[in-house]
């Protein structure tokens, strides 16, 4: 081999091998991404279908912020969902039962409170400040988790609207 | 410059490096192909579990329409009692939905909704289940109630509710100010600015309008309890005013078909009778009554008025004790003047029922009127109201209300009690 192979030969290599070093790289960040996503998303799927569960079946909500809810619950207790904007969190508290972080990593969440009627030509509700008419609650958070690259592409964005059916 | 490589060339080397990379590449790939069936399954979960929902609700909207439209006999269309409960079960879409209701009244409803797994083609356990308990609501649960805007233009106007049913409440059946409540409420559909004008009317009781909707009271205006009205305070109370007041009012249906029989005249104990009612269907093209003509109501009575109905002069309805009497009226307008309708009994003798092309329902004169008013078509006015408290007792339910003169309206709370029902509702909504 001379020494014009040899270099073409290693150049080519070196390229190569960079190509398979920047593949590597971005599958695995891509896959850190995704396996981030997916994790993230059933759990704030989760807490979305545990929350709207027991909202749904509580008697009626005795106060609210855009950041605490605290309701009346079927069986006579109190249920309050609160978030903690400093530790991300949001937490649920039950009357008899030890708190419960539902959700970590949340950078906003927001919840507002809709009464029972329709405004016309729309399926929307008037929002209300009053708990004592509140009908429907809406829940919106943000959540998002570091990996190893950044924390892009780790957010996992949940909404609903919930009728309170007994009230 | 020749350079000898110190690598020799090994038979295999390509294939073993094939088969690495191809390793690599495989297990990233089936590593990829398992979250995205992971992050699949966890959607699928989701979306059955919340498809199972509104599944389950259609199954206790089916049982609430069948209460309301198959009358007394619940095992028909499609329901058939099966262990001691109403059963139905049905397809919606590629769910299934399995309603039982109970045989109590009111009944509860339990609604069990199965969700089709495409993937093994059977239905998913276990079923997601709502149990409702209903109640029959009160056709009159409040006071006066509008779908429009309510004018209390007046002097001397007041509202507060009794029970007729209570001794605590009532003596001998009928109002007394001294055992009065304070549920008197006045409320409206409407939301528009001022759609509730309180005046100076005195309200022992709530004050609700529909959202937007607001309450004009006067100087001498006052809302709230009985301690705050009869304490003097003007204004309206803390939390004695509402704006969601959304209330459907159904409209009334014609009683009967088929014709009823036309009332007779008479004479009874020495009086003379325009019209006798003794009991059944009766129907006529319109009602006119002036002068001294009367009506005498002997028995439990529908009288369908086809046309208009007129009460002038001196004219009167009188119900006999233990008489009733359901009058329906047809026709685009109503005046119950003259001495009015003479019901020594509670509010649930006597009703009016105006159909929707019943427009206008006018109250007029001195006398009292003890019955309640469904007519939600009909603009309603009231003016006169005598100069004693007995001026109307019982309930109404009208397309909007003026009010003039200086009427005490008094609530009869046992119409929310045992009065007519507008069918039911759902009182609790629990997932088991």
């Amino acid at each position: 081999m001379t020494l014009v192979e040899f270099m073409i030969s290693g150049s080519i290599a070196a390229i190569l091998l960079s190509a398979v070093a920047m593949l590597t790289f971005y599958t695995g960040r891509s896959f850190a991404s995704m396996a981030n996503y997916i994790e993230l998303d059933q759990h704030s799927r989760g807490t979305l279908d545990q929350m709207s569960q027991q909202i749904r079946q509580t008697t009626k909500l005795l106060s609210a912020t855009s950041q605490k809810l605290v309701f009346l619950d079927h069986d006579g207790s109190n249920l309050t969902y609160v978030y903690n904007p400093t530790n991300r969190t949001l937490i649920r508290q039950k009357t008899g039962q030890p708190d419960k972080v539902l959700l970590t990593g949340c950078d906003n969440l927001e919840f507002n409170i809709f009464q029972r009627n329709p405004i016309n030509g729309t399926y929307n509700q008037y929002p209300t400040a009053n708990a004592a008419t509140c009908k429907l609650v809406q829940l919106r958070w943000t959540c998002s988790r570091d990996n190893i690259y950044s924390r892009f592409n780790t957010e996992s964005v949940q909404s609903a609207r919930i009728v309170i059916r007994k009230q | 410059m020749q350079i000898t490589s110190k690598f020799h060339s090994k038979r295999g080397s390509a294939l073993l490096v094939t088969l690495v990379t191809a390793v690599v590449i495989g297990t990233t790939l089936a590593s990829y192909l398992g979250m995205v069936k992971y992050q699949n399954q966890s959607n699928m979960r989701s979306l059955y579990w919340n498809t199972g929902l509104p599944v389950a609700e259609a199954g206790v909207e089916e049982a609430l329409t069948h209460l309301a439209w198959a009358d007394t006999n619940l095992a028909q269309y499609g329901w058939t009692l099966t262990n001691g409960s109403f059963y139905k079960e049905r397809m919606i879409g590629t769910s299934k939905v399995q309603v039982r209701m109970s045989v109590t009244n009111p009944p509860t409803i339990l609604a069990q909704a199965y969700i089709l797994d495409p993937k093994n083609n059977a239905f998913i356990e276990p079923p997601r289940t709502v149990r409702v308990t209903t109640t029959n609501d009160a056709l009159f649960a409040k006071g006066m109630v509008a779908k429009g805007v309510i004018d209390l233009n007046g002097n001397n106007i007041e509202t507060d509710s009794f029970d007729s049913t209570d001794t605590n409440y009532s003596t001998n059946g009928k109002y007394v100010a001294s055992k009065s409540k304070d549920n008197g409420d006045v409320a409206t559909n409407s939301g528009l600015i001022n759609s509730l004008n309180v005046g100076n009317a005195n309200i022992k009781g709530k004050a609700s309008t529909g959202p937007g909707g607001s309450v004009s009271v006067g100087s001498n205006g006052s809302v709230g309890s009985k301690a705050w009205v009869d304490g003097g305070h003007n204004g309206i109370q803390p939390g004695w005013t509402t704006d969601d007041m959304n209330v459907a009012f159904p409209d009334v249906k014609v009683p009967f078909t088929g014709g009823g029989f036309t009332p007779a005249s008479g004479n009874v104990g020495g009086t003379n009778f325009q019209h006798i009612l003794a009991g059944g269907n009766y129907q006529m093209s319109s009602l006119s009554m002036s002068g001294q003509q009367k009506m005498l109501v002997t028995g439990n009575s529908v009288l369908y008025i086809t046309g208009n109905a007129s009460m002038s002069g001196q004219s009167q309805i009188i119900l006999a004790p233990g008489a009733t009497l359901r009058m329906y009226v047809a026709g685009p307008t109503a005046s119950l003047g003259g001495n009015g309708i003479i019901n020594n009994g509670s509010a649930l003798n006597f009703s009016y029922f105006g159909l929707p092309s019943n427009t206008s329902l006018s109250f007029a004169g001195n006398a009292a009127f003890t019955g309640t008013i469904y007519a939600p078509s009909a603009a309603f006015t009231l003016g006169g109201g005598g100069n004693n408290n007995y001026d109307f007792v019982g309930a109404s339910v009208t397309s909007t209300v003026q009010m003039n003169g200086h009427f005490h309206f008094h609530y009869d709370e046992a119409l929310g009690k045992i009065g007519p029902r507008r069918g039911y509702t759902v009182t609790s909504w629990n997932e088991i």
